[in-house]
């Protein structure tokens, strides 16, 4: 290796440049299913995303509409599932709120709408106060309010709050307790207020009767860890069909689509806004990954082949005193893998980097609904990237980079008859 | 020389099998990321329109009536609310670090929404053919706010008192008239489109509103909602009378003096009269450059995202050339002083390696031009694209590669032209 210096740099650099490429697009993948607090059940948690409604029959017939589902639709597709712990049901997306404070301008906050259940579904770190429960939901008197730290900060300069009061919009909310602050990324928790699931976001968005199921609301399940994700779509198929068939007399039919959906289809970006059965997610990313080995492995192959053709002498050596052809292969996949994993190393160590520092610079992680600029430059800590699986991700890739790379060109080597591989050695 | 060349290259197939093979990925996945930078780009060269710099916004709020802080006047509570919001706006007004301001109902750019409506020309006969644009409805002073600019060479202070009075500008759409220059009959209609210019000094009607008409003063040039949308319609700049109901005004547009951004920002956070009276109040002060940020940055990480990609293809494709053709020379280097005994010159080796370069980005593009013709064009990864285009973003994609290939092989080749022959056929 030292003797091709430049070469072994250059093998380097091309292994780093496709290790990281693969690691910082797994990364961002592995995004919308990283467990971190507070959603550390991700992979638990489906979704009641997305109502379509269409009109089948009547004087509307063809017209169509899409949204979350009103609270009562919501309840009647969802509640009391076999299989499911805990259902949540909580606003459809993020929404801008205006957070009064006297004698300083309005600080534009995100708020979400939630219930009672939210809090037992997630594991957010309480720093002050209590979650609100689901009996306070429909309190006129002291709506309750949940600020994260940041906000709370912001508001009060400090997140000692437990019972003082914050006007959103001209209503007075008291807050009950603040949250340490969520990555936007977990776009199933992320909000910098959180409201209480109140009368005003329980009801239909539309005025025609046709679309009066259609509403702002969005359903968390939480199965329980042996549930079988097909028996709870059955469940909910069925109760689909019944709502049908009472629907039919009306004109309308709400559709069916795949639900509920996946953790991952949860995890996306702007989920609320698709529907599950239209985006069919991750059937491509095995292709990319695929693409960005085999393309410096084509690459990186050309050169050991170079290489061995230089050392083809020295493999007729060792062949005529003995070595098989076995030891020889290992021998050189081995050095190959000393290279391979260098730049391994090398791609891991520049993949995180550019994932916490850089990465809002290049792609867009957090939902443009609803974010401000500053949310919208959010980077994943360090915690989100950390794995398991990205460890084991690119210490596999090195692997297959290193069998693709150099197991053909050392077998041919080996290949060679040790007379006709001495004789070879002109250089 | 040339035969000699391909049959050398016939030898080595497997190696140049390999490369040809990772030459037509790369140049795919170019030719893939070039389609898609075109798509995001494509309107990024046409004027804005507007004058951002020095330009802030800033959004009106209301207290909700449903509020305990919500203050009723009965039947007078949306008078008052406007008086109080003329009072606001003649605050920022009286600022020492304020040139302009005023009223904004879809008139912001950067706010993606749009008021779509048609203008129809108001003559003895019915106007079949409307003039379909996104209507921007502003105080007479935005004019000076965003320095709109008149396609006839009137200055500000015209479209600032034409507005006053009442009258209307027209904006035409640049892609659409860009089509169509040379191929407007006598009255200035074509295919049921009518180009802006055809409206400018005629009264014209809203349609559904058969009791307003307004006079067309001038042709602007069109302000868009941001750097990357497609200007796909027409645009209307249709006047706010600020005395009158103001009740669904949006946003207020001001211009600062040069260089007093942070003082009027300093001045209006700290001065509450200025932030809110009653039930209005403002909210969310921005520099429209930030505004701008925020609006296109979803574009502006595609395109730097895209190029990245293809740079960093290119530097995948180039250490694997540079490997590959280093160790070749190396190979080479007996047959290369041979050449040169026999009266080969350095620029002919150097010639002949970048030959063999451009032979394998010839086979590679043959083999992409097939494959992507085959397959991408049938999957939705290029879409929406014409036969024309997708030639010229293969062409960029072949003159990209090129550019590739000889950088890699460049020092390789350079190495072999510095073989002394003497000393490279030594030990032969």
């Amino acid at each position: 290796m030292r003797h091709h210096k430049m070469m072994t740099w250059v093998s380097i650099s091309g292994t780093a440049v496709s290790i990281f490429l693969v690691l910082v697009f797994f990364m961002v993948n592995s995004l919308s299913t990283v467990e971190v607090a507070p959603e550390t059940h991700r992979h638990l948690i489906y979704g009641g995303t997305q109502t379509y409604v269409r009109v089948i029959s009547g004087d509307h017939e063809g017209w169509s509409a899409r949204g979350g589902a009103t609270y009562d639709m919501a309840q009647k597709l969802y509640e009391g599932l076999e299989g499911v712990d805990i259902v949540s049901y909580v606003s459809f997306f993020p929404s801008s709120v205006d957070v009064v404070i006297d004698g300083q301008p309005p600080l534009a906050a995100t708020g979400m709408n939630v219930d009672g259940n939210f809090w037992k579904m997630y594991d957010f770190k309480f720093i002050t106060g209590r979650p609100f429960t689901e009996d306070e939901l429909l309190d006129v008197t002291t709506p309750p309010i949940i600020l994260s730290e940041k906000t709370a900060r912001k508001i009060f300069d400090t997140t000692d709050v437990t019972g003082r009061s914050v006007n959103i919009g001209g209503v007075i909310y008291y807050v009950t307790g603040v949250v340490e602050d969520v990555n936007p990324i977990l776009r199933n928790t992320w909000a910098d207020v959180y409201l209480p699931l109140d009368n005003s976001v329980r009801q239909s968005l539309y005025d025609d009767p046709e679309f009066a199921s259609i509403g702002p609301i969005k359903t968390l399940l939480r199965y329980k860890e042996d549930t079988d994700p097909e028996y709870v779509k059955t469940q909910v198929k069925s109760r689909f069909a019944t709502i049908n068939s009472g629907f039919k007399s009306e004109g309308i039919e709400i559709v069916y689509e795949d639900m509920p959906a996946t953790p991952e289809f949860m995890g996306s970006v702007q989920h609320w806004s698709r529907s599950p059965q239209v985006t069919k997610v991750a059937s491509k990313q095995w292709l990319v990954y695929l693409l960005l080995i085999l393309l410096p492995a084509i690459n990186l192959s050309n050169m050991m082949r170079g290489r061995m053709q230089h050392r083809i002498s020295e493999i007729g050596v060792r062949r005529a005193y003995g070595a098989r052809k076995r030891d020889i292969v290992y021998q050189l996949l081995g050095e190959n893998f000393i290279v391979t994993l260098a730049g391994g190393v090398i791609g891991l160590v520049f993949s995180y980097l550019f994932m916490v520092f850089l990465s809002s610079s290049f792609i867009s992680m957090v939902d443009s609904w609803g974010t401000s600029l500053e949310t919208k430059m959010t980077t994943p800590s360090f915690n989100m990237l950390f794995t398991w699986q990205s460890f084991i991700l690119s210490l596999g890739a090195c692997m297959v980079l290193n069998l693709f790379t150099a197991y053909v060109p050392a077998w041919r080597a080996a290949s060679v008859e040790p007379a006709i591989a001495i004789s070879k050695s002109k250089n | 020389m040339k035969r000699n060349l391909l049959t050398q290259m016939r030898n080595e197939w497997r190696d140049n099998f390999w490369i040809m093979i990772g030459l037509s990925i790369v140049s795919l996945a170019i030719w893939l990321f070039c389609s898609a930078l075109f798509t995001t780009m494509r309107y990024s060269f046409l004027p804005l329109g507007f004058d951002e710099k020095d330009v802030y916004v800033v959004s009106i709020g209301k207290v909700a009536s449903s509020s305990p802080s919500y203050k009723n006047y009965g039947e007078e509570t949306s008078q008052v609310n406007n008086d109080d919001l003329r009072a606001l706006l003649a605050m920022i007004r009286g600022s020492q670090n304020v040139e302009y301001a005023g009223f904004s109902k879809n008139g912001t750019p950067y706010v993606m929404g749009g008021w779509n409506a048609s203008l129809n020309i108001v003559g003895n006969e019915p106007d079949t053919i409307g003039f379909a644009a996104n209507f921007r409805f502003v105080s007479p002073d935005v004019v000076k706010v965003l320095r709109l600019r008149s396609l006839t060479g009137k200055d500000t202070d015209y479209l600032h008192n034409k507005l006053k009075e009442g009258e209307i500008f027209v904006a035409p759409d640049p892609e659409y008239d860009a089509s169509l220059i040379g191929k407007k009959d006598d009255r200035g209609w074509i295919f049921g489109y009518r180009p802006a210019e055809a409206l400018n000094g005629k009264y014209v009607m809203k349609t559904q509103d058969s009791i307003n008409t307004y006079h067309v003063a001038d042709v602007v040039e069109l302000v868009r909602r941001s750097g990357y949308d497609s200007p796909n319609h027409g645009g209307v700049i249709m006047p706010v009378d600020e005395s009158g109901d103001i009740g669904d005004m949006s946003d207020i547009l001001i211009r600062v003096k040069p260089g007093c951004g942070d003082k009027f920002r300093k001045e209006f956070e700290s001065t509450p009269e200025m932030m809110s009276r009653r039930n209005v109040y403002l909210r969310n002060l921005m520099k429209l450059s930030d505004k701008k940020l925020a609006a296109e940055r979803n574009e502006v990480l595609d395109v730097r995202l895209y190029v990245t990609l293809i740079v960093f293809l290119l530097i995948i494709l180039f250490l694997g050339l540079l490997g590959t053709f280093w160790f070749r020379m190396q190979q080479r280097v007996s047959e290369i002083a041979i050449r040169r005994v026999c009266g080969a010159s350095r620029s002919d080796i150097f010639r002949r390696i970048i030959s063999e370069g451009m032979i394998l980005l010839i086979g590679a593009t043959i083999l992409t031009g097939i494959i992507g013709w085959l397959i991408l064009k049938k999957t939705e990864l290029i879409q929406g694209f014409s036969d024309m285009e997708l030639i010229w973003f293969e062409l960029a994609t072949i003159v990209i590669v090129a550019v590739g290939i000889v950088l890699s092989i460049l020092y390789p080749a350079w190495r072999a032209m510095q073989i002394e022959p003497a000393e490279a056929v030594r030990d032969e």
